[in-house]
């Protein structure tokens, strides 16, 4: 028969190549990123010892970078578990390829976005006060602060996000198991779970799996609708809004589309997976990075629309900033970078090739991080006693945690392409199976195959 | 039980500050340095806002000290995920340091922008290093801190008045911002009393309080001469806040 | 004294289930057949593995979580009752939003251990297993069978390879 898909054999050794075998290149990536990252742990070091002052962070802008950063990781990891999820539950064909890396970007990310509430503690070596376990401080947390909901929220979604990465992966750690020799197959072993893909198995994997993919969509959903609590549970102009859950949610959406597009046209170089991460992929994600950048621009034209239409003297002093004032800069980038750029790139399809989807996804995702930094800084930069005016400024360590913490996504990212297969074997395989099935549907006797006599 | 609430009279405030030096004496406020400072770390548990009205040379400068304004209803309170900040059973807003661990939630939704935060272990410029109140604890690195009402005053009298088994007399407790100020234009007192002074001026004509709308219920009450008719004809008010900064 | 142990093999997931409605039309039984696949079978899954007990895992999580979240959100609120900010101890809302997100935590824990359980993960492999793993992850499906004796054996395996020329031709 002839096989228009990789064989199975084929897409084993494709997708496997880079787990068993490794060159030169990832050594010094690793040592790259890694020295990034060592650079933001000991501007950590120092924050920590010299107090948060050295950070760019004063009196009214009390919020900034960190912050900027948490609420941007925790958008783009929306990436996956959101996506993968709504694509699995629409049973769209075309996820398979993409699916583990995406949810793989929701893990990483949460672990990133989550470390930054730590780092902006002024005492962060007591966060575990935030915990909840029975203490001896006679004291328990305040669950009235959505600060609470946050930590509670993260936890579930992180927690959620790992088991819908791990359980689809399990056959596939039984795989590489399964190709490898020595202490890599000890660790492998207890990694798959005594998988050997028996009907049983199998089948109450899948069940996990879309049962998984129905709760962890509210539960995202949630997560970033909390974030968003953050401000809008506040009494300041501008992040006092009913519409910040809804908008957050889209924002981190549109984010998370982006991030993965990058990380798919990242991967496909690297790891030489021209063959699985089609041109295809790249139109159909773009096609959604589309319509989230209009649904975003939507979102926004109505929360400046009511802000501006209102002439609430402290809302405008906001407005103002951000539209022609100190920041306006930074707005107009982030216009551009958030909806005319993406409109042109994805939205005429002679541009919407892979380089153009990866250039529209960079500027979105730089964007995104600036809308963050707009919802945050100006409001706190303008309290409503206009005695009282602020401005805010990075300092190098606030400006070395970040692109540490980037590049500490990135090595939590490459070594997790090291360890698991970046792409489901198993889904991957029953998807050409089941293209397969479909195209020899014409000839009868394949037809009369199957299921209806199976039933005992 | 007491509730404690203050009553500022701004047609008496000057402006000269008074209150602000000392506050800070009383209460070990550190000092930053000019470069801090410039920056937007001073800490200033009161502060006296200027406002100038007008045309040169027609100018008026108004001024309102604004310190905390322990709201009833405080928005800061429930934001805090550590109870770190809470109402205690006199109403006073208060601030626990040591369980403060620093997410500066509070600040931000302070409407009066009255919290201040320690970025760095507190010091102080020499010689004020020598004059340390030893009622109050100096606040360690990365925690909130704001105006107390002078709680320890309070709590000495308190224990004056138990030991000598009597009630706390109307004006027996003064925070070192009403002591300090020339013009006593402060008052502080306990306004469950109604016949204390604090009741009295707050059931003035002349009372208003910050940002009212806000519905934070503040426990300071101002009062002020009705400006209705120079007010309505000033640039400042018409235009609102974002005019009236400069 | 062993069982005796019918092994087969195919390519598609077509041709095992043709095996497997052969053995079953011989009344073997679905709990002595046992295919090892490198890829879910679907319907095949259904037919031997029975009904999934996994929804009843995912509400009793649920409703814990519902329990453990109120109780952790409300309750112990009252343990602490500081006033803050003129809101009440008990405060509907956020402890609602507590609750929602402990409901899907333990929802999300207790699919993962109905799985575990219910897959019989967390178990030695089958010495079989382990025989024929390298050509299961290239894509070869292995039944085996337990039954009576040898002659039915040798019977089924007889009656499966005619029936599959039969198909093929």
């Amino acid at each position: 028969m002839e096989r228009p898909h990789p064989s199975n054999r084929q897409i084993n050794e494709d997708l496997l190549r880079p787990i068993l075998h490794t060159s030169w290149r990832f050594y010094a990536a690793t040592l790259l990123l890694g020295l990034s990252l060592l650079a933001a742990v000991l501007a950590w070091s120092y924050q920590i010892h010299r107090g948060i002052g050295v950070a760019g962070i004063r009196y009214p802008v009390m919020w900034a970078f960190y912050i900027t950063n948490f609420v941007f990781w925790i958008g783009i990891s929306h990436a996956g578990t959101l996506i993968s999820a709504i694509l699995r539950l629409v049973n769209a064909g075309w996820r398979r390829p993409i699916t583990r890396c995406a949810e793989a970007i929701t893990v990483f990310a949460l672990m990133v976005g989550s470390m930054f509430p730590i780092i902006h503690l002024g005492r962060p070596w007591l966060f575990f006060w935030l915990i909840p376990y029975p203490n001896e401080r006679l004291i328990w947390p305040n669950f009235r602060s959505p600060l609470m909901w946050d930590f509670m929220a993260i936890n579930t979604y992180l927690i959620g996000s790992v088991t819908y990465l791990y359980l689809p992966m399990v056959p596939d750690l039984a795989a590489v198991r399964d190709r490898s020799r020595g202490l890599r197959r000890k660790i492998y072993s207890l990694l798959a779970l005594g998988w050997q893909g028996t009907a049983t198995q199998w089948n109450r994997l899948e069940r996990a799996i879309s049962i998984m993919a129905v709760i962890i969509v509210p539960v995202a959903v949630s997560v970033h609708t909390i974030v968003s609590w953050d401000f809008a549970m506040t009494l300041n102009p501008m992040w006092k809004s009913t519409i910040f859950g809804p908008y957050f949610v889209v924002g981190a959406i549109f984010s998370g589309i982006a991030a993965l597009i990058l990380a798919m046209a990242v991967l496909r170089k690297i790891l030489r997976l021209e063959e699985y991460l089609k041109p295809l992929h790249f139109d159909n994600l773009g096609k959604l990075l589309l319509t989230m950048s209009c649904l975003w621009f939507y979102f926004t034209f109505a929360e400046y629309l009511t802000v501006w239409y209102n002439n609430e003297p402290h809302e405008l002093v906001v407005f103002r900033s951000k539209v022609s004032g100190r920041y306006a800069p930074l707005f107009w980038t982030m216009m551009a970078g958030n909806f005319v750029i993406p409109m042109i790139l994805l939205g005429i399809r002679r541009l919407r090739t892979i380089t153009g989807t990866a250039i529209a996804a960079f500027t979105v995702v730089v964007a995104m991080w600036l809308e963050r930094f707009l919802i945050i800084v100006p409001t706190l930069a303008h309290p409503r006693l206009p005695f009282v005016r602020g401005t805010y400024a990075p300092t190098w360590v606030e400006i070395t945690i970040t692109v540490g913490t980037v590049a500490y996504f990135a090595l939590l990212y490459l070594i997790f392409t090291k360890l698991f297969p970046i792409i489901s074997l198993w889904e991957l395989k029953e998807g050409y199976r089941e293209r397969r099935a479909r195209t020899s549907l014409a000839v009868p006797v394949a037809a009369a195959s199957g299921a209806g006599e199976l039933r005992p | 039980m007491a509730e404690w609430a203050m009553v500022i009279d701004l047609d008496r405030c000057t402006g000269c500050e008074a209150c602000v030096a000392a506050c800070r004496a009383e209460n070990n406020v550190p000092t930053r340095g000019e470069e801090e400072c410039a920056k937007g770390r001073h800490q200033s548990w009161i502060r006296v806002e200027r406002y100038l009205e007008g045309e040169f040379p027609d100018v008026r400068a108004r001024f309102i000290p604004v310190l905390c304004q322990h709201c009833d209803n405080a928005p800061c309170e429930p934001v805090c995920p550590v109870f770190a900040t809470y109402h205690n059973p006199e109403g006073l807003n208060v601030q626990v340091y040591n369980r403060c661990v620093g997410t500066r939630f509070c600040a931000n939704n302070c409407p009066y922008t009255v919290r201040f935060f320690n970025f760095f272990a507190p010091a102080w410029d020499e010689p004020l290093n020598y004059q340390l109140n030893p009622d109050v604890s100096v606040r360690m690195s990365g925690v909130m801190e704001k105006c107390t009402f002078c709680v320890q005053r309070i709590q000495k009298v308190q224990g004056i008045a138990k030991d000598e088994r009597r009630a706390v007399r109307d004006g027996e407790i003064q925070p070192a911002c009403a002591q300090a100020c020339p013009a006593e234009a402060i008052v502080f007192g306990d306004r469950s009393d109604p016949e204390s002074r604090v009741s009295l001026l707050g059931r003035s004509g002349r009372r208003f309080q910050l940002l009212e709308d806000l519905g934070t219920q503040p426990r300071v009450v101002y009062l002020k001469r009705d400006s209705w008719e120079e007010g309505r004809n000033s640039e400042g008010e018409r235009r609102g806040t974002s005019a009236s900064v400069k | 004294m062993t069982v005796p142990l019918l092994h087969l093999s195919c390519r598609t997931a077509d041709e095992a289930g043709h095996i497997i409605s052969l053995l079953l039309s011989r009344n073997v039984k679905p709990k002595d057949i046992e295919v090892l696949s490198a890829e879910p079978l679907h319907e095949l899954g259904e037919t031997l593995s029975g009904k999934s007990r996994l929804p009843a895992f995912v509400l009793a999580g649920a409703a814990l979580g519902i329990v453990a979240g109120w109780s952790m959100a409300a309750l112990t609120a009252l343990l602490y009752p500081l006033n803050t900010g003129g809101m009440p101890v008990v405060a509907a809302l956020p402890a609602g939003i507590v609750t929602y997100e402990s409901m899907m935590l333990l929802a999300v824990l207790f699919t993962l251990a109905g799985m575990l359980l219910e897959g019989r993960l967390l178990r030695r492999r089958r010495k079989e297993y382990e025989e024929y793993a390298d050509s299961i992850v290239d894509g070869e499906i292995h039944i085996f069978a337990r039954v009576a004796s040898e002659e039915e054996s040798d019977d089924l395996r007889l009656a499966v390879e005619t029936g599959l020329c039969g198909s093929e031709t």
